[in-house]
């Protein structure tokens, strides 16, 4: 009786262990690396949740890594053939990781999608050196201006301005000696320049091609020479003497302490500058001024799969889930977001807020949307450019010696590889 | 018998070292022989390495940038160290003339602070006090009525933010110099110092006969040290200049940085890597020969 009892709770512990064990077996850990946790952790909690309970039999492992470790870390690990299975990727260096062939092709998976898979998202393109797909947009963001409404008013404007000859108006009418003791305390502009969001907005708005059709730098053009004229004159004269040298960091300083009218960034800025505004000043994003036609500039980061990925197939499944269009829904509702899916504009968030939809609406009633980053000079453009825009500000050279300097510097980096 | 006991002895040793060797291998010498094939290739853009000989290295003579970087990288190395090494000696000479007393414990203690400080932390601090628009050592200069000496310390486009990184550079790290010197003036045996001044020696005379040769090799270790670790410094350029403005603080490990991770040429950057570590063994082989000439003698 004792015996067969025994070999019962034996039958029984042998088959609770073959069960279980499948259903271990059956489950697929991906590792995803990122940076967002730091930031919006309930978003990306939100998304990995969604993500599991719509397909149990894949568990995510999230490492979290900081934005200015994850380019050393994804090109060593690259280098290392230890890609994780996904992996966030940042403009400044997703043309590095896919040149070196360290992404998955996602082409193939691509094409087994439904027909305008690709198209619903808003800034989706192809690698420039690989001319396949090898990441994938999420968290959108669309570069702004921002004002402090008070200053401008003051300055005696009751709106935003529409064109750059009204923008400049501003600036200048905003750039005051408060005390009378003939120095400057507040000025009309700030921006950073080793970033500069101000000077790829003029390139855009003033119609410059980035690039020219033989894939040469396009910086050299008349237009682009007249848009950096424009951009010197506004950051000489109404912007601090040391803007040169001005990181986010400088800028974001004296614009919310309230040293600044207007500074340049993007719709990120909605969240900081609610946190981090000096209290009692209010403060507004506006539409990029028209030159001939309206415009917008649009970034994203990105999500890619990592090469040698043992599961490809869940891999992509995480990728089309966190850059598809439930997870952007879950950004703009929980952080924010700009809708990155065309389908994601109508969505009651977006046409409620009008922090967020001054940005989509910017983006889809533009006649010119530019993604800097896909182009293929672009790489070289970000390296070389903050110590040309310096060379000018300081003097040392001529607007339109500075901007050919610059063309043939990006032909001859791009060309070197 | 004696034959069986070598043996023994040659692999007693073999296993104590191979684990060793074996680290070596893969830590230093794997990735020192993969950077030199590196800089010998060139990659396609479909990822392919082609065997290019010494033609990156022949580019390295026409790149201006590589000159402008390696000259701001000496200057660089060449201020911080000087100020690592006399700060350290002065403040060792100070706390060796306070001895064990409550003062001179005190003393050292806080001497020793900014050295564990992280990176991060100090540079911020640094970052705050060098502001381009909100500098603290501005606002301080115009408070005591030396308003006149404020200047853009990091923005200026001469070679001042260079010098201010080296002056921060050297505020971090002379109190590993401070502890080397400090500990070996202890061990100096004060009946010399007694004998010296029986002769009627000058202070200075002390210090040069006495003091400096007990100095002297730990001298050679610490440049040495402080060399290596100086001549590639990164994260201080990199979070406070990135070495703008106008290229006036880019130095060595800033343009190899910029020239692998942002530009994705790991070949040219891999060339100025391997010509870093040769400048790098030049200079260490020239301290050896001078400070150690005499030691190797004996």
């Amino acid at each position: 009786m004792k015996s067969n009892r025994l070999k019962i709770v034996s039958l029984l512990i042998s088959v609770m262990m073959f069960v279980f064990s499948s259903v271990a077996y059956a489950q697929v850990t991906l590792t995803v690396w990122e940076w967002d946790m730091n930031e919006r952790p309930e978003a990306v909690q939100a998304i990995v949740k969604a993500f599991e309970e719509e397909n149990p039999d894949i568990k995510i492992k999230i490492e979290t890594i900081d934005w200015n470790s994850m380019e050393q870390k994804s090109v060593l690990a690259g280098e290392a053939g230890a890609m994780p299975d996904c992996l966030e990727i940042s403009p400044v260096w997703m043309q590095t990781l896919a040149k070196r062939g360290y992404l998955e092709d996602l082409a193939p998976f691509i094409e087994k999608e439904e027909e305008g898979f690709i198209e619903d998202y808003v800034v989706a393109t192809k690698d420039p050196w690989t001319n396949t797909y090898s990441y994938l947009p999420w968290r959108m963001n669309v570069h702004g201006l921002y004002m402090v409404e008070d200053y401008v008013k003051e300055a005696g404007f009751a709106e935003p301005p529409k064109t750059w000859e009204e923008f400049e108006e501003v600036a200048k009418k905003c750039t005051v000696d408060l005390d009378g003791d003939g120095k400057i305390d507040r000025y009309g502009f700030v921006c950073n320049t080793p970033n500069n969001n101000f000077a790829l907005k003029l390139f855009c708005s003033f119609g410059v091609q980035f690039e020219n059709p033989d894939g040469t730098s396009g910086l050299a053009s008349s237009k682009a020479i007249e848009a950096m004229e424009y951009w010197s004159k506004i950051e000489k004269n109404y912007g601090p003497p040391e803007m040169a040298m001005f990181g986010f960091k400088e800028s974001r300083d004296v614009f919310m302490s309230g040293k600044a009218a207007i500074t340049a960034e993007g719709s990120w800025m909605n969240t900081i500058l609610a946190t981090g505004m000096l209290p009692g000043l209010t403060w507004q994003p506006f539409r990029t001024p028209i030159y001939d036609v309206p415009t917008a500039i649009v970034g994203a980061e990105m999500y890619g799969i990592g090469k040698g990925t043992k599961y490809p197939e869940e891999a992509w499944k995480f990728l089309k889930f966190i850059t598809g269009p439930e997870a952007d829904a879950i950004l703009i509702k929980m952080s924010k977001g700009i809708p990155g899916h065309k389908v994601n504009t109508a969505i009651p968030e977006v046409q409620a807020d009008p922090l967020i939809k001054i940005f989509a609406d910017e983006v889809a009633e533009a006649q010119r949307v530019e993604f800097f980053e896909s182009y293929k000079t672009w790489a070289a453009y970000n390296e070389l450019h903050p110590n040309i825009y310096q060379q000018i500000l300081y003097g040392q050279m001529t607007v339109e010696e500075a901007m050919k300097e610059l063309a043939r510097q990006i032909d001859e980096a791009t060309v070197k590889d | 018998m004696k034959r069986t006991s070598k043996k023994k002895d040659f692999w007693t040793a073999f296993f104590f070292i191979a684990p060793g060797v074996i680290f070596v291998f893969f830590l230093c010498l794997y990735p020192l022989g993969r950077a030199i094939w590196m800089s010998m290739v060139k990659t396609t853009p479909d990822g392919v390495n082609q065997f290019i000989g010494l033609t990156n290295y022949k580019k390295v003579f026409d790149d201006k940038l590589f000159r402008l970087s390696l000259w701001h990288t000496l200057y660089f190395t060449g201020i911080s160290i000087s100020l690592h090494y006399f700060v350290g000696l002065g403040l060792a000479l100070l706390l060796d003339k306070l001895g064990k007393s409550l003062k001179g414990n005190v003393l050292r203690g806080f001497l020793f602070l900014p050295w564990l400080f992280p990176s991060a932390v100090w540079c911020v601090t640094w970052q705050l006090i060098l502001h381009p628009h909100f500098s603290v050592l501005n606002e301080l200069l115009k408070t005591i009525g030396l308003g006149r000496l404020a200047r853009g310390w990091l923005t200026e486009p001469t070679l001042l933010p260079l010098t201010s990184l080296s002056v921060v550079n050297g505020w971090k790290f002379f109190p590993f110099h401070m502890v080397m010197l400090f500990a070996t003036l202890q061990s100096v045996p004060k009946e010399l110092y007694e004998v010296a001044e029986i002769d009627g020696a000058s202070g200075w005379r002390k210090f040069q006969s006495v003091t400096w040769p007990f100095l002297k090799p730990i001298t050679a270790i610490v440049l040495t040290i402080d060399t290596i670790g100086t001549f590639h410094y990164f994260d201080l350029v990199w979070i406070l200049t990135q070495g703008g403005p106008m290229n006036k603080t880019e130095v060595l490990s800033t343009y190899i940085y910029r020239t692998v991770f942002r530009m994705g040429f790991f070949d040219y950057g891999s060339t100025l890597a391997v010509l870093l570590m040769i400048i790098l063994s030049i200079l260490i082989a020239l301290y050896i020969r001078i400070f150690m000439r005499g030691e190797f003698e004996q």
